[in-house]
């Protein structure tokens, strides 16, 4: 027979009892053994030694004789229009260089010529290398409030539009779709994107692209859509072919609100990324939660599971949904707390965290840095 | 006031220690689940619970009965008490500690009443009551809806929810095996 709650309940009593009284009660602390101190001590000298010794940070010259055990990865540097090319790939190569350095990538080499960017690594580390290469462009937005119908306006009370509960999974449509939708939608003023559309297959054959030149001659069929400024299409993690959305609106948190991410586990063995946020960050994302969780009240319908009308806020990274999690308006009224930072989740290998982790720690890339094999946006 | 009357505001801010308890009776049970269903792990549900309780206690003079029901507010603790655990990987005992109090250790009996509290399988127990201890039980525990709420629903009375909730939950005690 459990008697945990009863116990508890004495411990509780007792101590409002204490409280009441003006009493105290101290426990007994318990003293680390002075042998296991000493030990734990010499351990973390150790490490120390051991650390500063493997410390091999990247280089930026290059060495004064090939290596043979590295080979260069090449990356042509393509700035949004009217960008300095030159400018882009120094800040593109330093930030590369701070994310290697952040993912503990030993060996590798950066330099810029011209409008390229090159990288001498050892092959294992290529995929690395790869991985850290991407924009790493981090977005939080509302999203019952961004996520585009089929007229490109959002419909936040429109769960076939928003996924209702199911938020991310649900109301997602094809890639083509998404793009029709996002097509459609107002300008936001920031340079506008190109995709490649064909209407017969509805298909998406290429894009985005910063210009509609990039995309070459349509084939019949097919047609360019400029898709305006600020408005993103992003893929959900359905697995289905209907996993896509458009996004549109600003995001409440981007990456210059983000300090100090690192690779945590939670409770659950969950591998992620999480990070605190800058004094503006919380700010933000008090405000945007504190409207998810009035929102999420004002919809509810007494007898209704509660659920039914939260409000989600959506954490996009380089075009994917990384999460959509939900506002509890019972639990958290006033939004959530935003000193407690958060956390990204979701089938993260510790490999993959620790790289993710390394490409918030720069902020994003000035300019997309396409492989040598890839044709630039 | 009788023990019925009495809200869960009134024994939060009453001084008195057994009126912390009541508070404590109303909802040790959601509390228990709703860490258990958050981190599958009896002893760390036990452990925030008690310490969301400790914090409650400590804090309750800072409760404003006007600006949010005690539910809530008490829920609110719960929620920051997760997610420190979450960023930290244990669960603190700093309120605990600060009121004196010992941590009551998990029996293998606590563990099991409390994975009961919060697994699927109770669910389904819950399923399987009659109807009225049913959506009573669920709306009070399981939902953490107060009495009065799920009262007015019903369309019956305060008193005669409650006393669907404790016979819903005898009912799964005894169904359970061994279960407080």
């Amino acid at each position: 027979v459990s008697e945990y709650i009863p116990r508890l309940r004495e411990e509780l009593v007792a101590a409002a009892a204490r409280e009441r009284a003006g009493e105290r009660r101290r426990l007994p602390r318990p003293r680390p053994k002075r042998l296991a101190l000493v030990a734990a001590t010499a351990a973390l000298v150790l490490a120390l030694v051991v650390a500063v010794a493997a410390i091999d940070l990247p280089r930026d010259e290059q060495p004064a004789f090939p290596n043979p055990s590295t080979q260069a990865l090449d990356f042509q540097v393509t700035p949004v229009p009217g960008g300095d090319t030159a400018a882009a790939a120094q800040e593109s190569a330093a930030i590369l260089r701070a994310r290697l350095a952040a993912a503990g990538v030993a060996g590798a080499t950066v330099v810029v010529a011209g409008d390229r960017v090159s990288v001498e690594a050892p092959p294992a580390a290529h995929e690395t290398v790869a991985a850290l290469a991407v924009p790493g462009e981090l977005a939080i937005y509302d999203w019952e409030a961004s996520v585009l119908g089929p007229d490109g306006r959002p419909a936040p009370g429109d769960a076939r539009v928003t996924g209702g509960q199911d938020a991310g999974r649900s109301g997602g449509v094809s890639q083509y779709e998404a793009g029709m939708r996002a097509a459609k939608a107002a300008n936001a003023g920031e340079p506008a994107a190109y995709w490649l559309l064909d209407d017969g297959a509805r298909e998406v054959i290429a894009g985005p692209s910063w210009s509609r030149d990039a995309l070459g001659a349509a084939p019949d069929g097919a047609r360019v859509v400029e898709v305006p400024g600020g408005v993103r299409i992003v893929e959900g993690t359905s697995g289905s072919e209907d996993r896509w959305f458009a996004l549109a609106g600003s995001a409440a948190i981007r990456n210059d609100d983000v300090r100090g991410p690192g690779v945590e586990t939670t409770s659950l063995g969950e591998t992620g990324v999480a990070f605190e946020l800058t004094p503006a960050g919380r700010t933000a994302f008090e405000s945007l939660t504190r409207e998810l969780a009035r929102r999420g009240e004002a919809g509810s319908r007494p007898g209704e599971d509660p659920l039914r009308s939260a409000g989600h806020f959506a954490i996009v990274l380089d075009g994917d949904l990384a999460s959509v999690p939900f506002v509890d308006y019972r639990f958290t009224p006033g939004g959530i707390d935003g000193r407690q930072g958060v956390i990204i989740t979701g089938g993260l290998t510790r490999e993959r965290a620790r790289e993710l982790a390394a490409v918030l720690s720069t902020g994003a890339m000035p300019a997309a840095l396409v492989p040598d094999e890839e044709e630039a946006p | 006031m009788g023990e019925i009357a009495d809200s869960d505001e009134a024994l939060l801010l009453s001084g008195e220690p057994e009126a912390f308890g009541r508070f404590y009776d109303r909802y040790v049970r959601s509390l228990l689940a709703y860490f258990q269903r958050r981190t599958r792990d009896p002893e760390i549900a036990a452990d925030l619970t008690a310490e969301t309780f400790a914090a409650a206690l400590a804090a309750r003079g800072r409760f404003e009965a006007r600006a949010t029901p005690a539910s809530v507010w008490l829920f609110a603790i719960a929620h920051h008490k997760l997610t420190d655990f979450h960023r930290r990987g244990s669960a603190e005992d700093r309120m605990r500690r600060r009121l004196g109090m010992a941590r009551v250790p998990v029996e293998a009996d606590d563990a099991e009443m409390i994975a009961l509290l919060g697994d699927e399988v109770a669910l389904q127990l819950v399923s399987e009551l009659p109807p009225e201890q049913r959506d009573a039980v669920r709306a009070h525990v399981l939902e953490d809806r107060d009495y009065r709420d799920i009262a007015r629903e019903q369309m019956t009375s305060e008193a005669t929810v409650r006393k669907r909730v404790s016979r819903g939950l005898s009912a799964l005690r005894g169904r359970a095996g061994g279960v407080r």
